[in-house]
């Protein structure tokens, strides 16, 4: 009995199972954080991705009064105008590091989508609390408390502070980016992986949409010549360039980690070995429209495109006239204008059956078939198989039978009780020729692409049917 | 004496036992700094404590702290430029009107003790969102502080609705609401109040749709819209409603000023009157202006007796005191038998353009109340309150109109002259008034001579 109770009474004796207190243990973190952030002279260059966004950069300063200050990529505004706000570093689980007044990094996470857009109620999910990670010896590493996204800070070195800290340097620099990938066409790099040289086709969506915005895209076509890897991925901009988050674009065996400007005019990717890969301009698509449009109407690979909506502000300047005859032969017979022509090929006919959809509301009243031919060269043509539609046949929409076969025959309908006698062509033309094409380089970002007229040298003529690219769902604004 | 030794051993056991656990060492862990309360020495942080935590020992967090909001709701932090324009609104237009009042003691028993600020509204998961709380009858938390706009009147005084709505709760849950209000439209309180329109509720006998959803929501409601909005507007709401809703709200108005003045001793009209300063004269709410309310045509009469006694106590100009006094003669000269009183000069708006002056008088000996009519045209600006008469032809030749002949040239000379060729600025007047009759009083003065004034007691009806 005495042993037991000396026994019990001595196992009472605090001991500590590290070497301090747990509240020694908690100063020292705090302060170890603390210390970490305020001690950086030049400042920290962080990235931050969003959880429902793309990725986001920033400058940030830390004194010692927990006061921060801090330049943003999220617009011209925030790149350009010092945020100045408060910041702790509390315990929670572990140590957090709270930016607990407003700046531009609470813009993020701010529900209200007035103030910069996102999701009413969420924002872009993104986190104003971060619960500290590790660090090492320039680099210190938070998650968000809520939404789990990386917020990765790197002390910045002298020559990035002196960019971020010029009038409007950061801005500036963003610029020079965005500027870039406007005006060249058609950038890509050239990737040796998995023993073979490939063309990687680049863009950018430097837009703050929720879905495409702050991301970029590395796609390429496989050997097989038809499909497409794309690998996506949410960017920030730095002072240098870009630096792609999350951990990088990884494909194959490499893992592209930035872009940075190589000299004045000249960009270059890197890898994260910090092997470089110029970025180059080609003359021609990367990625031709008809390796997007493989397996049409069958969704095998996830990649296939196979419809195409066409919208009065979409189509082109040449194909104003067609459309303009296609509106004018609809108003004969119906008061509703047109709202917009449709493609979408048709899974009955494997891949040898287009559909074309007139629409004057939401409801399609024109659909006429069309049978598909492509040679060798990727010319297509069509041939008119059958029309379909509650009160209309044929001879309603002679223009877009001209349009896609080059003629069209007589013929008869009755609308409203009324008979109507359609002659033939007076004019029949030789058949249509067409190339598939997207309509300018960039067309990742904007997913433009259609139906070109072709002469007999397989030289486009300039009348196209253009439109929004898709996956079968029809837009009737974008 | 081995039975001693065992009884000795257990003795000296039990004594080992206590020593050994009294020299136990206590384990120490002290958490105690670790508690969140981040703390700076901003201009702003001084400010605070010099205004909220050394007068009142209110601690006002406006640095993001996850523990004052709830998780199932996404708030972004409060931009520090915004936090003092808004803790000025309510310094000056709540606790200032308490303290005032109520008293520095009533105040530092019943002010909210914590004050937390979020710069966004709280959005819920259902899509609504929360402008304000209180809770536990200590804390206010005000959301979506970075949209205040100190210099835009509608955005201040919603605010202030709000912090006056909640420190009502506050208030009740300290000293419960009275039973009596509960009572008053039962039937219709409902809690898909998001459905309600305003003019159901209004006619339902409620200040707004939320107001319906339940009675500690409708007595706030009912509170806050009578102090910010104002009498006035109170006033224009239930002669709208219908009669049972008009009655509803009247019994509401009665309630609320009961339990301020009954239950917390805090006399309801000259809080009111506080409050109203405040909105009219600091912020500039359009339609707590009586220029705004003659526009619409809320008051219909406006009724001056130079001998009611509130004329002694609030001085009449002396220009409308000679106008009136000379008419007072001429009635007074025109029988000398009958030698009639002039009672009371009314000035009856019939609609925003049509306006009666009418002169009540009763013969010396007594009887009967006459009543002379005199027509007018006139114009009212409701914005900047400039209101112009002009005489127009009589309306009528018998009855009172007949009675108007009896004095016309005396009229003419005297208030009539008065009245004419002259700009008149619509004003609650005067300053002096109690608080009694704070909303019941108002006048008029000429453009830029603010001491030649007439005011008098309006009316609702005619």
């Amino acid at each position: 009995m005495a042993c037991l109770s000396l026994a019990g009474c001595t196992k009472n004796t605090f001991v500590a199972n590290f070497d301090q207190k747990p509240e020694e243990r908690m100063a020292t973190s705090i302060a170890e954080v603390n210390t970490v952030l305020t001690s950086a002279s030049n400042g920290w260059v962080a990235n931050l991705s969003t959880l429902a966004g793309g990725g986001y950069g920033f400058y940030m300063n830390f004194g010692v009064n927990q006061d921060v200050a801090m330049y943003g990529d999220l617009n011209d505004n925030t790149s350009a105008k010092l945020g100045t706000s408060t910041f702790r570093v509390k315990t929670g689980l572990g140590v957090d590091l709270v930016f607990d007044t407003y700046n531009y990094i609470s813009m993020l996470a701010d529900p209200n989508p007035s103030t910069f857009g996102g999701v009413t109620g969420s924002g872009y999910k993104s986190d104003v609390e971060f619960i500290y990670e590790r660090s090492n010896a320039d680099t210190i590493i938070f998650t968000g408390k809520v939404y789990r996204q990386p917020l990765v800070l790197v002390k910045a070195t002298v020559a990035q502070k002196a960019i971020y800290t010029t009038v409007d340097g950061y801005k500036t620099a963003i610029n020079k980016v965005k500027n870039f990938f406007e005006t060249i066409s058609n950038p890509y790099i050239e990737v040796v992986s998995e023993g073979t040289t490939q063309m990687v086709a680049l863009s950018i969506d430097v837009s703050n949409s929720l879905t495409a915005g702050k991301r970029t895209i590395f796609a390429s076509v496989l050997t097989d010549g038809k499909t497409i890897r794309s690998v996506t991925q949410k960017y920030a901009f730095n002072s240098e360039g870009i630096n792609i988050v999350n951990g990088g674009v990884v494909w194959g065996n490499i893992t592209f980690v930035s872009f940075k400007w190589k000299d004045a005019t000249t960009m270059a990717v890197y890898d994260s070995t910090g092997k470089e890969y110029i970025i180059k301009s080609s003359p021609v698509a990367i990625l031709p429209l008809p390796n997007f449009l493989d397996g049409f109407g069958i969704d095998t690979d996830n990649k296939a495109y196979y419809s195409l909506t066409v919208l009065d502000a979409s189509k082109s300047t040449n194909f104003q006239p067609i459309w303009d005859a296609i509106a004018a032969e609809n108003n004969i017979y119906s008061t509703a204008p047109i709202s917009f022509i449709y493609l979408i090929w048709q899974a009955t006919g494997g891949d040898n059956v287009l559909q074309v959809r007139v629409y004057t509301n939401a409801t399609a009243y024109l659909r006429m078939n069309f049978g598909v031919n492509v040679d060798a060269n990727g010319i297509t043509t069509f041939k008119y198989i059958s029309s379909s539609s509650s009160n209309t046949v044929r001879g309603r929409f002679t223009k877009i039978e001209k349009f896609m076969t080059g003629t069209y025959p007589a013929s008869t309908f009755t609308s409203g009780g009324t008979i109507y006698n359609i002659p033939a062509d007076p004019n029949p033309g030789p058949q249509s020729k067409f190339v598939w094409s997207w309509k300018d380089s960039r067309y990742l970002s904007n997913g433009l692409g259609g139906l070109f007229l072709i002469d007999n040298n397989g030289n486009k003529t300039g009348v196209s049917l253009i439109g929004k690219v898709g996956r079968g769902t029809a837009h009737t604004s974008w | 004496m081995k039975r001693n030794f065992n009884q000795l051993f257990a003795v000296l056991l039990l004594l080992i036992t206590i020593i050994s656990c009294k020299k136990e060492e206590t384990v120490s862990i002290d958490l105690k700094k670790y508690v969140d309360n981040p703390t700076s020495n901003t201009p702003l942080d001084t400010w605070i404590k010099t205004s909220f935590l050394d007068p009142y020992n209110i601690d006002v967090i406006y640095r993001y702290s996850d523990f004052y909001k709830d998780d199932d709701k996404v708030i972004s932090p409060a931009n520090p430029d915004k936090v003092q324009p808004q803790m000025q609104t309510v310094l000056e237009g709540f606790i200032n009107p308490y303290k005032t009042v109520g008293g520095s003691a009533f105040i530092k028993k019943m002010l909210p003790k914590e004050w937390v600020l979020f710069g966004s509204a709280a959005y819920q998961t259902g899509g609504t969102v929360v402008l304000a709380t209180a809770s536990a009858g200590r804390r206010v938390t005000l959301y979506d502080v970075n949209n205040f706009d100190a210099n835009n009147a509608d955005v201040v005084t919603r605010k202030l609705r709000t912090i006056h709505h909640e420190f009502t709760h506050i208030l009740n849950q300290l000293v419960p609401m009275p039973v009596d209000f509960q009572t008053i439209t039962k039937a219709t309180y409902n809690a898909g109040w998001s459905t309600v329109t305003d003019v159901t509720a209004r006619d339902n006998g409620y200040v707004s749709a939320y107001a319906t959803k339940e009675a500690g929501e409708d007595f706030a409601e009912t509170l806050a819209h009578l102090l910010v909005l104002g009498q006035a507007w109170f006033d224009a709401r239930a002669n709208a409603a219908t009669a049972t809703g008009k009655a509803a709200l009247k019994s509401k108005e009665a309630s609320v000023e009961q339990y301020f003045t009954i239950n917390l001793g805090v006399d309801f009209r000259a809080l009111q009157r506080e409050v109203q300063n405040v909105v009219r004269n600091t912020y500039k709410l359009q339609t707590t202006g009586l220029p705004y309310w003659f526009g619409q045509n809320l008051f219909k009469t406006m009724t001056i007796n130079l001998e009611d006694p509130l004329y002694t106590a609030n001085a009449m100009s002396a220009n409308f005191t000679t106008a009136y006094n000379s008419f007072k003669t001429a009635v007074l000269a025109q029988s000398s038998s009958a030698k009639y009183h002039l009672d009371y000069v009314q000035f009856r708006f019939e609609s925003t353009t049509a306006l009666t002056v009418r002169a009540a008088y009763t013969p010396a000996a007594g009887g009967t109340q006459l009543f002379a009519d005199y027509t007018f045209s006139y114009t009212i600006n409701g914005t900047t309150g400039a209101v112009t008469f002009t005489k127009i032809a009589q309306a009528g030749t018998t009855g009172n109109y007949a009675n108007a002949g009896l004095f016309t040239v005396g009229f003419t000379n005297s208030i009539q002259a008065y009245l004419l060729g002259k700009t008149f600025i619509v004003n609650w007047m005067p300053d002096t008034i109690d608080n009694a009759n704070y909303n019941r009083y108002g006048g008029m003065y000429v453009n830029g001579t603010a001491t030649n004034y007439f005011f008098g007691l309006l009316g609702q009806t005619l």
